[in-house]
């Protein structure tokens, strides 16, 4: 697998940074407008059944007046003298706009009206369509003790059936009306069909057993349920964008209001078949339940996208300030090392020219002496910082080569510690050395050297109160073993992880006041895994203790 | 004694006061009944049929001093889609110059149906017009035709100020097919029927060529309302005004007609109008009558053999209406009489020719019913042979009475027998037939 760069790992952290809490917003509004959702539906599936409710008790309520209406009419024709009867029913019809057709049974089960001599079409008519409930006295009985609803097959001779419904009605209103019309006995609905056509008659039958059936004119009948039902414009005050049905036995439309514009073909958010005696009719709700949900989403949709774009505005920000501080520290670094170059030539010739004037002075100038002392070793100082800082441009580009040569190891420690022990000298430390490398094995030397000076130039800086500075070289087979130990104030645990870090120094007053890059310990380990070893802090009571290990074979 | 000679004086004047008052009232009595035979003078030995005309003539009122029925109109307009463009706006002026027509004591409701019924103006009185005009105004077309809750809710809004002292009238306009609710024009009429006897009667105007002419006279002729056929919406205007003429003359309403046959007599048929017979009882109703306007009934009626030089009762009739002048029930009878003779010259020369001649109107106008039926059933040529009959039989009668309105039917019955032929015009020629057939039924006015 490619290794990512730190440029497309913060890529990645800040698109991660940005989709998560995202991702995770709008599954919680999700969920929350879908919960939402339910409760409005379900809100809004009980707003639908109380409004057909409110149909359906209207319709109701019309029956009701109509059964008061029916029973005491039922009153006067029942006081009728019979000699009367015939053309008082019949004024009777002529003025009633909702009843067409009556018939009247005497309790022997014979038909008082209309009586056979001197009968008109329209009666003749209405007697042999009715003759199936007319001569069948049950239907009239049965339900009187019983409030229930009951389908009848009436069948007569064997030619004509007949599908009668019939229903007993409600307790409340005979209660009603009993204090009213105290010698009605019974009374009841019965729902038939003529031709293709649903038909209700109403019976009361009274003390006498006798039994008035009153034919509802179904046309008018309909015309007055329409007339309870608000017209369009009463109802979208009350509930907009939506629209009721009343629907026949045959699912016909017979009445519609509200302001809703139905499709053809469009299902119903609820339905509701009436009572009895309107039992196979219903109501039925239409409306678009989607709006108002939609609309919320709208509103949920435009936070989500306000937050991710602020999400991504924030991230491009940042993304935008760390990669140009990015460059800056990349034109820093290619500052430092350009100047580092240009400063290495110069210096090597003061420290060569230092050198040559040592050697050219006399033994009594002592003073001068002491001065190219100096010279020499700051000179030195510069050169390992300068190493440093070109070893690690030089190592983020991947370009140092191992450069493996046949060599003993203590030699080159030895060399080292020289150059140290003036400076060294001067602080008042010195180096306790213990060489057990003394074989000639492969390895390079300016590496070693360098990592050395790393390791010798901390402990120089950092650990001068602890006088002395241990260095123990091993060999162990193919590798090589060499560990610097000080007795300075040690590294806090809490840093212990971090001081291989470029540029990371641990913040202490220890190193208040003192100079440092921060990547000596980093430069010393890189090159030192370049080596195939490492170097790693060891754990000790006192002071800091450093072992590094590198591969010494010939490869 | 003295008293009591004051007190029989007081009675004398106060009785007479009374036949002063009774007098009076009878001189305001606004209508005529006349119960006659087209045929006073029958064949004996020899059973028969005759026509018994009973007509009702308003007489027209001294307008100075009697002051007119208020009404309780109820405009219903049909807004579905089809109406949009030049109908609806003619529709809507319509309404509006009707309006204008009307006063301060009349009670005037705007109704209007599509998919659904809105009430655009309930019923109120006719005190701000401007403001009843821009409510009419703002009606716009869209949507099916629920022509059977429109009426409905027309009708509720007449319930209002329902009142046998006013002229109570849903005026229905529609140019389609009633889509929404019931749609059989005997559904219709059913409802027609009913809101007759409240006294509430449905004028049907059916615009174009679109709406269904059966249903619209069955709702009209139910109820006794009027009904026009309008081609052209520009036409509307005009249709609105004569209506409105009509409804304004109206001098009296629920009027009931009852007609004995006397014993032997048989009722056969009412042509023309609606009406139950019962044995020898025949009873019908017209909602209102007009002034200076004649509506009848012809009563076919068939006599059984009478001996040369007998007189016999043939009908008694017995109407009662309100008079809505003086706002009472009042009631008019009368008697149609038939002698009998044995020479055809007496029977022919007894005619009375204007009942004669509104007989046969009417007998041919039943043809025209008949054809129209058979037209429907796609039967052309019986279609044809059953105006060409009834135009025959139009000819043979006018020859007997010398009648030159019994010619010019027949011209006109021969001129119906070809508009039956072209397949193209039918839409159009049914409901120009129908219209006729249903005016000359019913007497109408325009």
């Amino acid at each position: 697998m490619r290794k990512l760069t730190a440029q497309q790992k913060i890529k990645y952290v800040l698109v991660l940074l940005i989709t998560l809490p995202i991702c995770i917003l709008s599954w919680l509004s999700y969920e929350l407008q879908k919960n939402e959702q339910i409760v409005q539906a379900h809100q809004a599936q009980s707003l639908i059944d109380s409004q057909l409710k409110r149909v359906e008790r209207e319709l109701q309520a019309y029956f009701e007046q109509l059964e008061i209406q029916l029973r005491s009419d039922q009153q006067t024709l029942a006081n009728l003298q019979q000699s009367k009867l015939t053309d008082q029913v019949r004024d009777y019809l002529q003025a009633s706009p909702l009843v067409q057709n009556i018939f009247i049974l005497a309790n022997s089960g014979s038909l008082l009206f209309p009586s056979n001599n001197q009968i008109s079409i329209k009666e003749e008519n209405f007697i042999s369509q009715t003759k199936p409930i007319w001569s069948n006295p049950e239907l009239f009985q049965h339900l009187a003790s019983q409030d229930e609803a009951q389908q009848l097959q009436v069948s007569t001779d064997s030619t004509a059936r007949l599908e009668v419904e019939a229903f007993a009605s409600p307790a409340s209103q005979k209660k009603a009306v009993a204090s009213f019309a105290p010698n009605i006995l019974s009374s009841g609905w019965i729902s038939w069909y003529s031709g293709n056509h649903h038909r209700l008659l109403f019976w009361v039958k009274d003390s006498l057993n006798r039994v008035i059936g009153f034919d509802l004119n179904r046309m008018r009948m309909l015309s007055d349920l329409i007339n309870r039902l608000p017209d369009a414009s009463q109802y979208s005050k009350s509930l907009h964008q939506s629209a009721i049905r009343l629907l026949n036995d045959k699912s016909n439309i017979l009445y519609q209001w509200g302001s809703y514009v139905i499709k053809e073909n469009e299902q119903a958010l609820g339905t509701r078949y009436l009572s009895p005696p309107l039992a196979n009719w219903k109501v039925a709700y239409f409306g678009d339940n989607s709006k108002m949900v939609n609309l919320n989403w709208v509103g949920t949709l435009t936070g989500l996208l306000a937050f991710m774009i602020a999400l991504i505005g924030l991230g491009v920000y940042f993304y935008r300030e760390q990669q140009r501080e990015m460059i800056q520290a990349q034109q820093r670094v290619s500052f430092v090392n350009q100047v580092s170059h240009e400063l290495k030539t110069p210096l090597t010739n003061i420290r060569m020219y230092a050198e040559l004037l040592t050697d050219q002075l006399y033994e009594e100038d002592q003073q001068q002496s002491k001065y190219l002392k100096v010279i020499t070793g700051e000179s030195l100082r510069l050169s390992r910082l300068i190493e440093n800082v070109l070893n690690f441009s030089r190592a983020q580009r991947n370009a140092i080569k191992i450069n493996k040569l046949p060599g003993i190891i203590d030699e080159c420690v030895k060399n080292t510690i020289v150059a140290f022990e003036a400076t060294l000298h001067n602080k008042g430390m010195q180096f306790e050395v213990s060489y057990s490398a003394e074989q000639p094995v492969y390895f390079d030397k300016g590496v070693i050297e360098q990592i050395l000076n790393n390791l010798f130039s901390n402990a120089e800086k950092y650990a001068h109160d602890g006088k002395n500075i241990s260095v123990t070289t091993q060999l162990l087979n193919e590798h090589c073993k060499i560990t610097v130990q000080d007795y300075g104030p040690g590294i806090p645990t809490y840093a212990r992880n971090r001081i291989f870090e470029p540029f990371y120094r641990v913040s202490s007053k220890l190193t208040d006041g003192i100079s440092g890059t921060g990547i000596g310990l980093n430069i010393a380990r890189q090159l030192a895994r370049l080596h195939g070893g490492d170097l790693t802090l060891s754990g000790m009571e006192v002071g800091t203790c450093l072992v590094l290990s590198i591969n010494v074979s010939s490869e | 004694m003295k008293v009591s000679n004051f007190k029989q004086l007081a009675a004398g004047v106060v009785s007479s006061l009374m036949l002063v008052a009774t007098i009076a009232s009878a001189r305001v009595e606004p209508i005529n009944l006349a119960v006659d035979l087209a045929t006073p003078v029958l064949e004996a030995d020899k059973a028969q049929k005759a026509f018994v005309k009973i007509s009702l003539t308003g007489i027209k009122p001294d307008q100075a001093t009697v002051k007119r029925t208020p009404t309780n109109i109820a405009i219903v307009l049909d807004k579905s889609g089809s109406m949009q463009g030049n109908k609806i706006r003619h529709a809507r002026d319509a309404a509006i110059m009707a309006i204008n027509q009307l006063g301060a004591e009349d009670i005037v409701s705007v109704v209007t149906y599509d998919t659904t019924v809105s009430v655009v103006v309930p019923a109120t009185k006719v005190v701000n017009k401007t403001n009843i005009a821009n409510m009419i105004r703002q009606i716009q077309a869209n949507g099916s035709t629920a022509l059977f809750a429109g009426v409905s809710k027309g009708a509720d809004e007449i319930r209002k100020y329902i009142s046998a002292n006013r002229v109570n009238r849903v005026i229905l306009l529609s140019d389609g097919l009633a889509n929404v609710g019931p749609q059989l024009p005997s559904e219709l009429g059913q409802l027609g029927a009913s809101l007759a006897k409240e006294g509430i009667s449905v004028t049907t105007i059916g615009l174009g060529l679109g709406y269904n002419e059966d249903l619209m006279t069955q709702l009209a002729g139910y109820s006794d309302g009027n009904h026009a056929f309008v081609e052209n919406a520009q036409d509307l205007a005009k249709i609105f005004h004569s209506e409105f003429g009509d409804v304004l003359s109206v001098i009296a309403q629920g009027v009931n007609i009852e007609i004995h046959c006397a014993s032997g007599v048989r009722p056969i048929r009412i042509l023309g109008r609606e009406g139950e017979v019962i044995g020898n009882k025949v009873r019908t109703r017209l909602n209102q009558l007009y002034s200076t306007q004649e509506k009848y009934l012809i009563l076919e009626v068939e006599v059984p053999p009478g001996k040369a030089g007998q007189q016999k009762d043939i009908a008694s009739v017995q109407v009662n209406y309100n008079n809505m002048f003086n706002k009472k029930q009042e009631a008019l009878s009368g008697l149609a009489v038939a002698s009998f003779s044995q020479s055809k010259q007496q029977v022919v020369e007894a005619i009375n020719k204007d009942v004669y001649e509104d007989s046969v109107e009417q007998v041919a106008n039943e043809e025209t019913k008949k054809a129209i039926r058979l037209r429907d059933e796609g039967n052309i040529p019986a279609a044809k042979a059953a105006l060409k009959q009834s135009a025959d039989y139009l000819a043979e009668e006018s020859k007997i009475v010398k009648s030159e309105k019994l010619k010019k039917q027949q011209e006109e019955v021969l001129g119906d027998a070809a508009a039956l032929e072209s397949e193209a015009d039918w839409n159009k020629n049914r409901k120009l037939l129908k219209e006729k057939q249903y005016k000359r039924a019913k007497q109408q006015s325009y």
